[in-house]
């Protein structure tokens, strides 16, 4: 059995070869460790760095290199597939009774309202979305930032959002005067118009929900998985 | 054509064994409750008396691809001063797993036909 020392050497050796984030590493540290133990007991005047060096070179010319760019691939794929169906989830029972009332309360406020009004809520609808988005992102940036070790999974899941809701609405930038074309759009097409404003509105609610469960969700499976990066900052 | 051969002529065992790799190992997991990296490579080696080797490379890319497809489900344990992450079949994984085999059993049937014309 390799020591603690020796151990935390495989981790620096990982480190070194570009493997940064903490899960990553545990898989490849245990796997050296094995073969090292190995041929450290079929050969006893085998040296721990001379042992090293054989394992690693059995990883071939691209070393860890192929290991961590096929590992981000799925991670951004799995997460990408969590979240898709955390979305899904909104339009099948029973939580497709909840979007279902939440639109028809959306478009309830059309009677309510003049069309100047009606484009001033869907304006700040927009904006409050994407601050949503934003402030979600930042908030699990900064617990990323307290964890004691670097994560692929926690990493992987802020970046794989299926739609950036603020860079579409950003997009209103280019707008000349967002409420005035919002305005007129209602004016042209009525209730018909609101609908679509509201449907669009509702979707990218959906997505920015399940995007804040998908982040919720990697952190929980994180935590129960490698509770050491997060010991201090919990 | 010419690129064609220059890859036939360069190609070596462990780029056969290659397309084998995915029903080999949920075959194992299968047979074995559950198994981390090291120790698929070298159950892979000894089965086959050292004549496969699985590479590092070719392994845990594979077994991260079936975990993403819900295949294989993980779980991290510690043994004395380092964590170890086990792989294990799903239910899915399971059925799986036979239908592989099934499709490498008709792979080789059909190369079988290509080598010994004779037998068809």
């Amino acid at each position: 059995m390799l020591s603690e020392e020796q151990i935390q050497s495989l981790f620096v050796f990982c480190k070194k070869h570009f493997v940064h984030h903490y899960d990553v590493q545990n898989e490849l540290v245990d796997h050296l460790a094995n073969a090292i133990e190995e041929k450290m007991a079929a050969d006893k005047k085998l040296t721990f760095e001379k042992a090293l060096e054989i394992v690693y070179a059995g990883f071939g010319y691209k070393g860890f290199a192929g290991i961590v760019q096929e590992r981000s691939i799925t991670l951004k794929d799995k997460c990408t597939k969590m979240q898709k169906n955390i979305f899904k989830s909104y339009f099948t029972w029973p939580k497709a009774i909840k979007t279902f009332c939440l639109f028809l309360v959306l478009i309830s406020t059309y009677r309510f309202l003049d069309t100047y009004t009606q484009a001033i809520i869907i304006c700040v609808f927009f904006m409050v979305l994407a601050i949503f988005e934003v402030v979600i992102s930042v908030r699990e940036n900064y617990f990323r930032k307290k964890q004691l070790k670097r994560l692929m999974i926690t990493d992987m899941g802020t970046v794989s959002s299926i739609f950036n809701v603020s860079s579409f609405v950003q997009m209103f930038v280019f707008l000349n005067d967002p409420i005035y074309v919002f305005e007129k759009a209602l004016n042209n097409y009525g209730f018909l118009g609101y609908c679509v404003f509201m449907i669009v509105l509702l979707l990218l609610l959906l997505v920015v929900l399940s995007y804040r469960n998908l982040i919720n969700k990697v952190r929980t499976v994180a935590k129960k998985e490698y509770p050491l990066a997060f010991e201090i900052a919990a | 054509m010419y690129l064609e051969i220059m890859y036939f002529g360069v190609m070596n065992r462990s780029t056969l064994y290659k397309g084998c790799l995915e029903p080999i190992i949920m075959r194992l997991l299968k047979e074995h409750d559950r198994m981390y990296g090291y120790q698929i490579t070298q159950m892979v080696k000894e089965l086959t008396k050292g004549e496969l080797k699985i590479t590092e490379g070719a392994l845990y890319p594979l077994l991260h691809r079936l975990e993403e497809e819900g295949l294989v489900e993980t779980e991290v344990e510690n043994i004395g001063n380092r964590v170890r992450k086990y792989y294990s079949l799903t239910k899915t994984g399971k059925k799986q797993s036979s239908v592989a085999l099934e499709e490498l059993k008709a792979f080789m049937q059909s190369l079988q036909f290509i080598i010994n014309p004779k037998t068809i």
